[in-house]
């Protein structure tokens, strides 16, 4: 066997379909693409520059980005607690030391990727791939539930919270082509979520214990293809009605996490531009809060400027930041920001991936020790490594409780990589 | 509107409708995502809309779409370390042997992990099945520069799988034939 017969054996098992079809509507295209011509001619007629004709165009109005609070700026950890995080915001429960790890072996198909669970402890939910095609599950203390939500492909992300709603995303078919499906499921029944006038909401990426939905979509009478237009919606608790979140720049927006008070944050383009032409300066890590305030958290002093967020709970942010110099993975470092208080602090060399944040500001994620990757937890010091049932190997938690007694995550089986699969697995620490 | 754009917008209908799949799972590969992947192939779509008189009368329409597609991922406007801070589901990263390579989504976490124009190379030549020549037209570049592109890409994955994923492919080894 040559190298390239060698490389195409190595590379065979990605060639595959994607898991649902395309959803790019072509006449919205065609829609787009003629005013987009028509603006050129303007352009080229006026003399102004295409790309700030674009931006203006495609958003008018601009909001200023403002940081309400100075950043106080905590050192890299070293193992030691965080005297500023654990003294008050860690609440009057100290720190569990040890976790015991539990399979959860879901009723149909052999693998189960937990995607989300709730702040109690009770609720997980997340799918097992069966012949190809996700099924979407709902473990209830110890019950499982198989969803059938009313969708031809689920795929996405499943969201739970504390009432035990579920949320997520699927494909259906509509006339000649593929259309998204947002649906909740409440009380035993399923509603789609409405669509608004204007907009394509796309998927589905969290929920809050009131039933607040955050979801993403983009604009769909802009003048530039989806990819500049991306937005955030919030579908309401009480009667679903969406509402846009306002866009601080002319540039894509990805949301992450909502947080019981409606507080919202995700990434966005540089908020300090006001044109598509530069458009690979550094991202930013934003936070809608309820009041209607947009700001942008700063990186830990002399790093940065990029930033990302990606959960929030009680006033805890937790996300990332461009570290150029750290030697990780796409220069992303990863840190903890406590919004009352403007505290951004790094959590350590250790961290190779983050997921979730509870109210006392822990977190969970993977880290990579002397080489090998552990699901773990962290506390603002020295993360504790989770252990491992017996035949599994390294994975990554997402869920962890409000008292940091219930974790959960995905594990790989191992040790025969042919066989590998993603298990689930639930630790309770004390 | 008159009736030659009206007849030119049904044509291009017509030639994305028949070729959207493909388009998609290209896309996907380059990407190893469908959300970005219909973002790729929208952008090039509306290039290729905006290019169309251009496009239907070149002699190769179905090469010039697949090279909108791909400069569109090589030149997709994100950065790199949003891509790597994902919420769930990321397989983690192990070592294996060549023949057990059979789990895609630990390829892909791999392949994910090269830069990009590193990842269309061996994503256009090893899974497109694209000559060394026919990749250094779509990219715009030599073919000595798909060569090396194609050596570093495949260093970096035998690095991140291991040696034995690789056994047969190294370096100093001879490339494969335009």
């Amino acid at each position: 066997m040559n190298e390239d017969e060698v490389a195409r054996t190595m590379l065979r098992p990605l060639d595959t379909a994607p898991p649902r079809p395309s959803r790019v509507d072509v006449g919205r295209l065609i829609t787009v693409g003629r005013r987009l011509r028509r603006r050129r001619q303007l352009a080229a007629g006026s003399g102004i520059a295409l790309s700030t004709a674009i931006a203006a165009a495609a958003v008018p109005v601009i909001l200023a980005v403002t940081s309400p609070t100075g950043p106080v700026t905590a050192p890299p950890t070293d193992g030691a607690p965080s005297p500023n995080v654990t003294t008050e915001q860690a609440g009057p429960l100290p720190p569990p030391t040890s976790c015991t790890a539990s399979r959860l072996n879901p009723p149909v198909g052999t693998t189960f990727h937990v995607h989300d669970g709730d702040s109690t402890g009770r609720f997980l939910v997340g799918v097992s791939t069966v012949d190809g095609r996700d099924v979407p599950l709902l473990w209830d203390n110890g019950q499982f539930t198989v969803l059938q939500p009313p969708v031809d492909h689920q795929s996405g992300r499943l969201v739970v919270n504390a009432r035990g709603d579920v949320a997520g995303t699927g494909d259906r078919q509509n006339g000649p082509g593929v259309e998204p499906v947002l649906w909740v499921y409440r009380d035993g029944t399923y509603t789609i979520l409405p669509q608004l006038d204007g907009y394509v909401f796309t998927e589905i990426v969290d929920m809050n214990d009131r039933g607040d939905i955050l979801g993403r979509g983009f604009q769909q009478d802009s003048l530039i293809a989806n990819i500049d237009n991306k937005l955030g919606v919030v579908w309401s608790g009480s009667d679903l009605t969406p509402t846009v979140l306002p866009k601080p720049a002319p540039v894509w927006t990805t949301v992450h996490a909502i947080d019981n008070d409606g507080t919202v944050v995700g990434t966005v383009g540089s908020p300090h531009r006001a044109s598509m032409a530069n458009s690979m300066e550094p991202l930013y890590a934003l936070v809608w809060a309820p009041d209607g305030t947009v700001w942008d958290l700063p990186a830990p002093a002399g790093y940065g400027p990029g930033t990302g967020a990606l959960s929030v709970r009680d006033g805890w942010v937790l996300g990332g930041y461009e570290d150029p110099a750290g030697g990780r993975p796409g220069n992303v470092a990863y840190a903890r920001w406590h919004l009352p208080s403007g505290l951004v602090e790094p959590l350590g060399d250790q961290w190779r991936a983050v997921s979730v944040i509870n109210r006392h500001g822990w977190y969970v994620g993977e880290v990579e020790v002397d080489g090998e990757r552990w699901a773990a937890v962290g506390y603002g010091g020295e993360p504790l490594l989770l252990p491992r049932p017996e035949g599994l190997g390294p994975g990554m938690a997402t869920v962890i409780s409000d008292d940091g007694m219930v974790i959960a995550g995905t594990l790989a089986t191992s040790p025969d990589p042919a066989r590998q699969s993603m298990v689930a697995v639930r630790w309770l620490c004390s | 509107m008159g009736v030659g754009q009206a007849d030119a917008d049904q044509e291009y209908t017509e030639f994305v409708a028949a070729r959207l799949g493909r388009l998609h799972r290209l896309a996907y590969l380059l990407t190893g995502d469908s959300h970005r992947a219909d973002d790729v192939v929208a952008q090039a779509l509306m290039g290729v809309y905006l290019k169309w008189r251009k496009v239907r009368a070149s002699d190769n329409p179905d090469g010039y779409v697949r090279t909108m597609v791909v400069r569109a991922f090589l030149h997709e406007r994100r950065r790199a370390w949003t891509a790597r801070v994902v919420l769930t589901n990321e397989t983690p990263e192990r070592a294996a042997p060549p023949t057990e390579v059979e789990d895609a989504s630990v390829l892909r976490a791999a392949l994910d992990r090269l830069p990009p124009r590193q990842r269309a190379v061996l994503v256009l030549r090893f899974i497109e099945d694209l000559s060394v020549g026919e990749v250094a037209q779509l990219l715009g570049c030599s073919a000595g520069t798909v060569k090396s592109q194609t050596s570093h890409g495949l260093a970096t994955l035998r690095r991140l799988l291991g040696d034995a994923a690789f056994a047969g492919i190294g370096p100093g080894r001879k490339e494969g034939h335009a």
